[in-house]
Order: structure tokens, then C-alpha cells, then sequence
């Protein structure tokens, strides 16, 4: 079910009215059923994949949890670790395993092997990774095992961040999902607040943005080089708003239920350095691999400038394919890697001593560090968006056309970027305040709510984009 | 002020609520029985149910034009100038006891005209007069139904609608989420508002800028149920067959949009003949001029036998009209100019003169 739908809007009513209704220990199974619902929308079979990964985990963690034998639990984790990792190569890489063979094959003159050919089910890196951390931080002693089936149900398939994250830990959400919460009217209202910004995002921006984005990529050849250069900052901004919109509508929902999801993003376009740039963009992701695979391969080693570089690429390439399963994702890791590990090399070991960033500490230094990091930023973005690795080639060489033309249909696009970037700057300074009891506007902000409905009806895009990040 | 302060959230339903009441009192929708300068307006009138419930004046029988954009009068001055307006004052005059009204739509698609087609059998009309061409079963637009734009919501939600929808083939398409948006546009009068007010907007910047505020266009609805195709393309072959024609290779002309388009205005004009049926209602088909076939010989071709031949070897009162206007009637690409305007309401004039 998508968020941008009339669907979502009676579905989320419904169960808003059940959970207020309701008593805990029907509304915990009610909200359980609802997500499976909301999951099962499209393909019902997906659910079982779902529970799959829940049962597994649930009973596995619990076995780790009572085994006192240290290589008992390590066979449980690995046998976690294989169900979940299984699942998500079969449904998501098993064709472009295959499809890699082939090529292979082909070279030595053998028959191609047929591809699954099956869909990929919504959503599944996400909860894959989400009960994954789950078992690990068990296994760690990090997290206790739920022993609750029906909340830990919940924490795998609990429908505001189920097909797109924030990627939560078992520590934030569970404790959380265990009881009913108290909803008082701002709480509520900002939820709203949060819901109908994160609709504004992707169906006023994100998709009227797309269709320019689309335009250009569709004819890649055709463009002239400002055109080109327009688009990859546009299709930044469009992924940024979609996925960023999505991860708005998820919070807020939540927060309709008295559930905290944790932040996914923090100004990503004015980080100053590509380090910055990850902890600013899809935090959850990104803290993922860094708990989970970053550190227990090393992570940054001093003294071992050639092992750390490795570990980034690695991760960052691991990162890429998380994506999607096609060599234009693993680019786009593999790109991304290079510029952490380019900056990492150069303040780890040309700079020793330095604690925080290289630039852009000061009211002058930081403006100059967001403009020379921001544009690797759009230029791995390429790599995102193109199909395939030929298509970003012939993007890549439009920026050295030497026509530097913008046609005339094309500058409300270039005004709505900017717009956008304004009015984004001006909305991260006030919520924050309000949200953190600084400012106590409670009638403005029913007020501010109501405008921002207004404007979603006014201003929204009519053909409806699915959100980008559904695909992963 | 004690109220809304228990929570911010009653202060703001109480806003929507007092919006919704405001549209209610001062919509911007004028109804205008027979206004013709009304109907070209590009907002689509947003509003025509209550005109299509009439009423038909007393002791009259109702005559129906169910047209395109052309039939609207788009890109003309003067509502006089209108065939439909020169048609009209032709029959009245003549028939004193008919009444005709004019329901065409600018962008109109087959599911339009499906509902449309109900709401003038519902007032009893003695005839109704189609006037659509190829352009108007645009397969690709045909794949997904979007209502968003005209009043078909409005004449959703009319009861006797309603009871006959099973009755359309656009009912297979719909799915949940359009039904729930159709049911809340069709009863909170601030959703009409807003599209209205959102066509004023697009009104005031240039069209390059129109993406602004709704987007690359207007989008209409068009009722070719793909999950039937197979059905229809073995009812069309057999059509073909039983006037003893030859069918065409079959691959060539699958790869054709034309031909998928030309199946379903087969399909739907016996769907039309259907819905018409159980009353007394007749349906006559005109065929009038597109651009295309002006222009482009292929086109031409391919409309005669495909689409047009096929409707009416199976003994459908209709008129081919597509061949008899030229190049210089035309004022754009796709609408008559006024001299296009008089030639076509004398082609229709002499057509339907033994029709009423």
C-alpha cells in the first residue's frame, strides 16, 4: 500500500480510531494483523516471507538468549544469519547471480541457465536488516530477547517504517511496542504536521521533480550540458525528498501512536565532507553497516592505511548492492567508498590530530565545504539512477558538451529546485525548536498544519510516482 | 477558545470542517442548463451532473450530442458559430417538440461517454447522437483509469448510477483506491473546489509553467479493460470474418496501437447498444473529422477499415463523416475553424434529417 494513496488515508484512519479504541492486548494483535494487511496489499504472498523472517528470528534469539554454550550460539546466529541472508539473495540477487554467470557461460561457448524471473518482494532488505540486528545485538548481549510473540511481531512488521525503515534497533522499538501510549493532542497534531510535510515532499517536489529528471535521462544523448548538470542536482533532490518524505510519513504515523522512530535524516546537503554526507543521509542504513560490518572488519585501522581503505570500499560497495542488484548500485557504493576513503586517508594521516572535519568549521570555511563536496555528491547520484552502467556513461560525457543552453520549459524546474532548498532551510530551523519546547505555538501549529494541507491539495503532482526507495 | 486548547487537533478538523462548509456556500461551479460558453470553459464545467439532471421542459423529448472537444466548440469565439448551436436551431425550429442538449467534453474518453450514457438514459432521452472518433480511445491512456479531473465522480455518486455501473466496462477497472477517492470527491464539495481553483491557477502562468500546478496535462479516463483483450480481439476477428472480410496478418497488426484502440471502440460501441437496450433510447453514431485523417494517408486507411467499416457493417445507425471536411476547416491540429463549423452542421443537418 502506498503512503500517497486515498487507500492509506482510510486504512491509517482505521487504525488509528482501533488503536485509541481499543485495549492493549487487542490492539497489539489488531496493529499486527493491520501491517500484515498493509504488506500483503500488493502480493498477499509477500506476508509469508514476513513471518518466515519472524519466526526465525523470534525462536532463534530466544535459543541464544537460554544457551550458555558459546559455540551453540554462534550456530544459532549463523543459522539466523543464513535464513535471512538466504531469503533476501534469493529474492533480490538470485537473478543477477545468474544473469552474471550467464555472461560467463556465454564466454565459454555454454548454455545460458534460465533466470527465477521472480518479483522482488517489497521491502525485504529492509526487515531483513532489522531482525538481523535484532539477533546480533542478542547475541552480543546488546538487546534481550523478546519473548512477547505478538510485540515482536510487531518490531519486524510494525507498518509506518516496515517497506522503506527507518531501519530501527530492537532496543528503540521494542520497549516501545510493549504498551499503549498516551497521545496527547500536540503530540498528535505534530504527527500530522509530520505526515502532511512528508506528503508535501513527494507529491508537490519529489515527483513534479522526477518528471524533468525523467525527461532528461530518457534522452541522455539529446541534452545540453547545463541540462545535465540541472538534472543530476534535481535527481539528488528528488531522492532525497521521496525517500526523505517517505521516512517523513513513517515518523509521523508512528507518532500518532506515541512511537519515537529514530531520525534518518539530518541536512544531508549541507554536510561538508562525503563522511558527513553518510551520517547525514539514511543514518539507520549507514549506522547498520557500521555496527554490523564496518567494525567487526576493523573499521578505520590507524597505522594500516591500505586495510582501511579496503574495509571502506568493501562496505560502502556492500552498501551499493544493499540497493539493488545491478553493477550501477555497486558503482554507486564503490564511488561513494572512494571519496570516504579519499577523505579518511588525507585526515587520518595527512592531518594527524585532526578530530572533527578538515573544513568547514567556521561561519566562512563552512559554505566553501558544502560547495566542494556537494557536487561528488550528484555525480555519484548518476550511478543511482541510470539502468545501467552504458546510460550513466552517456551522462557522464553530456557534461562535456559544449552547450551550455537552458530551454525555456526548463527554468520553472530550476526555480522549483531552489525553492525547494529554501523552503527546506527555513522548515528545519522552526520545527526543531518547536519540537524541542522552545517555541509553544499549539494554535499556529493546527494552523501551519491546515496550510500545508491546503497546499497538498493545491499543489500536488497528479500522476503518482511510487516512492524510490519500495523498489529496495 | 477553551475548547481547542484540549487539543490542537480539533482546532484543526474544525478548520477542514469550516472549509468544507465555505465550498459548500460559495462554490464556484454555475450550472447553465443549454449554456454553451459554459461548456468551453477547459475546466470541463465541474458541475454538469445537475445540468445533465436536467430538466427537460415540459412535453418535450430529449435529443442528446455526446461529443469531443469539437463538439464543445473549443477554439471558437462566437457559441453561435458551434455546429451543435446551428444543428440545434435547424431541429427546433423544424421539431418544435424536440428539446437537444449538448454533453460533450473536451478530452472526452469512452468511460465519459459510458456514464454519460446512463445519466441520459435515466432522463429518458429519445436519442442520443455520439460524436467520437479514433483519438478517443487512446489505448495508452486506456491502461489506467484517472478520473481526477472531470465531474465523473460527481456522476458516480448519482444513484441511479450507481445501480447500473456493473453495467460499464469501466467498472472492471476500477479498483479500491479509485472508488474511495471517487466517493470522497463526489461529497466533500472542497475537493471540486480546489481542482477548480487549481485550473484558475494554470490559467495565469504560461503553459510551460503549467507543471507548477497539475502537472504535463489534463489527464481523462479511457475504458480499454486489457485483462478482456484476447476476448475482444476473437469478437473483432469474428466480426470480420461474418462481413466476409479477410483478416490481416495477425502480428502486424497486434503491433498496432490503432488496431488494439479500434477493437475497443468495437467493443464499446456494443457495450453502448447493450446499456441502451433495455429502454427506448437509440443511439446514432457519427464519425466526425479528426486532423489525422486530413493529414495522413496511412491514418486514413487504417481508420476506415478498422475502426469505422466494422461498426457499420454490423447494421449501426451511423455516419461517416471523416473524409468530407478538408485541411482549411480546421483552426488547429484538432479543432474545426467556423467555416469547418457551418460545413459540419451541414453534413449533420442532412445526415439526421430522417432520424427525428
Amino acid at each position: 500500500m502506498n503512503f500517497n494513496s486515498i487507500t492509506f488515508l482510510f486504512f491509517l484512519s482505521a487504525v488509528i480510531a482501533l488503536y485509541r479504541l481499543l485495549p492493549w492486548r487487542f490492539g497489539k494483535p489488531i496493529l499486527v494483523v493491520a501491517s500484515y494487511l498493509f504488506y500483503g496489499n500488493a502480493e498477499p504472498w509477500y506476508c509469508v516471507l514476513l513471518l518466515a523472517s519472524t519466526l526465525t528470528d523470534f525462536y532463534v534469539a530466544q535459543k541464544i538468549e537460554s544457551s550458555s554454550d558459546a559455540n551453540a550460539r554462534k550456530s544459532w546466529l549463523l543459522l539466523s544469519v543464513v535464513i535471512n541472508l538466504g531469503l533476501l539473495s534469493s529474492f533480490k540477487y538470485g537473478d543477477f547471480f545468474l544473469q552474471n554467470l550467464n555472461f560467463g557461460l556465454a564466454f565459454f561457448g555454454a548454455d545460458a541457465i534460465p533466470l527465477f524471473g521472480i518479483l522482488l518482494p517489497v521491502g525485504i532488505s529492509f526487515y531483513t536488516f532489522q531482525t538481523m540486528s535484532y539477533t546480533i545485538d542478542v547475541y552480543r548481549g546488546n538487546a534481550k530477547a523478546e519473548r512477547n510473540f505478538w510485540t515482536f511481531a510487531l518490531f519486524v512488521a510494525y507498518f509506518p517504517q516496515l517497506v522503506a525503515g527507518p531501519i530501527e534497533r530492537a532496543k528503540n522499538l521494542i520497549p516501545q511496542l510493549r504498551e499503549k501510549h498516551k497521545v496527547d493532542g500536540a503530540t498528535f497534531m505534530s504527527g500530522v504536521e509530520r505526515i502532511l510535510w512528508g506528503m508535501i515532499k513527494k507529491v508537490v517536489f519529489a515527483d513534479r521533480i522526477a518528471v524533468f529528471v525523467n525527461e532528461v535521462y530518457a534522452a541522455a544523448g539529446e541534452q545540453s550540458a547545463l541540462v545535465i548538470s540541472l538534472a543530476m542536482v534535481g535527481f539528488m533532490f528528488q531522492l532525497y525528498l521521496d525517500f526523505s518524505g517517505y521516512t517523513d510519513i513513517a515518523i509521523g504515523t508512528a507518532r500518532l501512536m506515541g512511537v519515537k522512530l529514530t531520525e534518518n535524516f539530518r541536512w544531508p546537503f549541507v554536510a561538508r565532507n562525503p563522511t558527513d554526507f553518510w551520517n547525514r543521509w539514511n543514518r539507520t542504513l549507514t549506522s547498520w553497516f557500521t555496527d554490523y560490518l564496518f567494525r567487526p572488519m576493523g573499521g578505520l585501522m590507524r597505522g594500516k592505511p591500505v586495510r582501511s581503505i579496503l574495509n571502506t570500499l568493501i562496505v560502502f560497495s556492500a552498501t551499493g548492492l544493499w540497493h539493488g542488484a545491478s553493477w550501477n548500485f555497486v558503482f554507486f557504493g564503490f564511488f561513494a567508498g572512494i571519496m570516504v576513503a579519499y577523505y579518511q586517508t588525507v585526515r587520518l594521516y595527512l592531518f594527524k590530530g585532526h578530530s572533527g572535519p578538515l573544513l568547514g568549521r567556521n561561519w566562512w570555511s563552512a559554505p566553501l565545504a558544502v560547495a566542494l563536496n556537494a557536487p561528488f555528491i550528484y555525480l555519484i547520484g548518476v550511478f543511482f539512477r541510470s539502468p545501467d552502467i552504458a546510460h550513466s556513461k552517456a551522462i557522464y560525457l553530456g557534461l562535456f558538451s559544449n552547450n551550455w543552453r537552458l530551454p525555456e520549459t526548463l527554468i520553472p524546474y530550476a526555480i522549483l529546485i531552489s525553492f525547494v532548498y529554501v523552503v527546506h532551510v527555513v522548515r528545519s530551523i522552526y520545527v526543531p525548536k518547536l519540537e524541542r519546547g522552545e517555541l509553544k505555538l499549539d494554535y499556529p501549529r493546527a494552523v501551519w498544519a491546515f496550510v500545508l494541507l491546503f497546499i497538498l491539495m493545491m499543489a500536488s503532482y497528479q500522476h503518482k510516482e511510487t516512492f524510490i526507495y519500495f523498489q529496495f | 477558545m477553551k475548547l481547542f486548547g484540549k487539543s490542537s487537533f480539533i482546532l484543526f478538523l474544525c478548520l477542514i470542517i469550516g472549509l468544507e462548509i465555505f465550498s459548500r456556500f460559495f462554490s464556484p461551479f454555475r450550472n447553465y442548463p443549454g449554456a454553451d460558453v459554459e461548456m468551453r470553459n477547459p475546466i470541463q464545467r465541474l458541475g454538469w451532473p445537475e445540468y445533465t439532471a436536467g430538466p427537460t421542459p415540459e412535453g418535450k423529448e430529449l435529443i442528446v450530442f455526446i461529443g469531443n472537444s469539437q463538439g464543445v466548440g473549443f477554439e471558437m469565439e462566437n457559441p453561435e458559430d458551434i455546429y451543435f448551436a446551428q444543428v440545434k436551431k435547424h431541429f427546433e425550429n423544424l421539431y418544435p417538440n424536440l428539446h437537444f442538449e449538448n454533453w460533450s467534453h473536451g478530452g472526452i474518453r469512452s468511460s465519459n461517454v459510458e456514464l454519460l450514457t446512463l445519466q441520459a438514459r435515466k432522463r429518458g432521452a429519445k436519442k442520443i447522437v455520439y460524436l467520437l472518433h479514433h483519438d478517443n480511445f487512446d489505448a495508452k491512456e486506456s491502461m489506467r483509469v484517472d478520473y481526477s479531473i472531470s465531474d465523473i465522480p460527481l456522476l458516480l455518486a448519482d444513484h441511479h448510477i450507481g445501480r447500473h455501473r456493473k453495467e460499464l466496462m469501466m467498472n472492471n477497472l476500477l479498483l479500491l483506491e479509485d472508488r474511495l477517492g471517487l466517493w470522497l470527491k463526489a461529497h466533500f464539495h472542497t475537493l471540486r473546489n480546489i481542482e477548480y481553483w487549481r485550473y484558475q491557477a494554470a490559467h495565469w502562468i504560461p503553459k510551460s509553467q503549467h507543471t507548477f500546478v497539475y502537472g504535463t496535462s489534463i489527464p481523462t479516463g479511457g475504458v480499454l479493460d486489457f485483462r478482456r483483450f484476447p476476448e475482444l480481439k476473437k469478437e473483432y476477428y469474428e466480426n470480420w470474418a461474418a462481413m466476409g472480410g479477410k483478416p490481416k496478418d495477425k502480428m502486424q497488426v497486434e503491433s498496432t496501437d490503432f488496431f488494439a484502440r479500434a477493437v475497443a471502440f468495437v467493443a464499446f460501441q456494443d457495450n453502448i447498444e447493450k446499456v441502451l437496450a433495455a429502454n427506448t433510447t437509440a443511439a446514432i453514431w457519427i464519425y466526425p473529422p479528426v486532423n489525422t485523417e486530413v493529414f495522413d494517408e496511412a491514418t486514413v486507411r487504417h481508420s476506415q477499415e478498422d475502426f469505422y467499416l466494422p461498426a457499420m457493417v454490423r447494421n449501426q445507425q451511423s455516419y461517416n463523416l471523416t473524409l468530407t471536411i478538408k485541411p482549411h476547416h480546421f483552426i488547429s491540429r484538432g479543432h474545426l475553424n467556423q467555416e469547418g463549423h457551418r460545413q459540419m452542421a451541414n453534413l449533420l443537418i442532412k445526415s439526421l434529417e430522417h432520424e427525428f
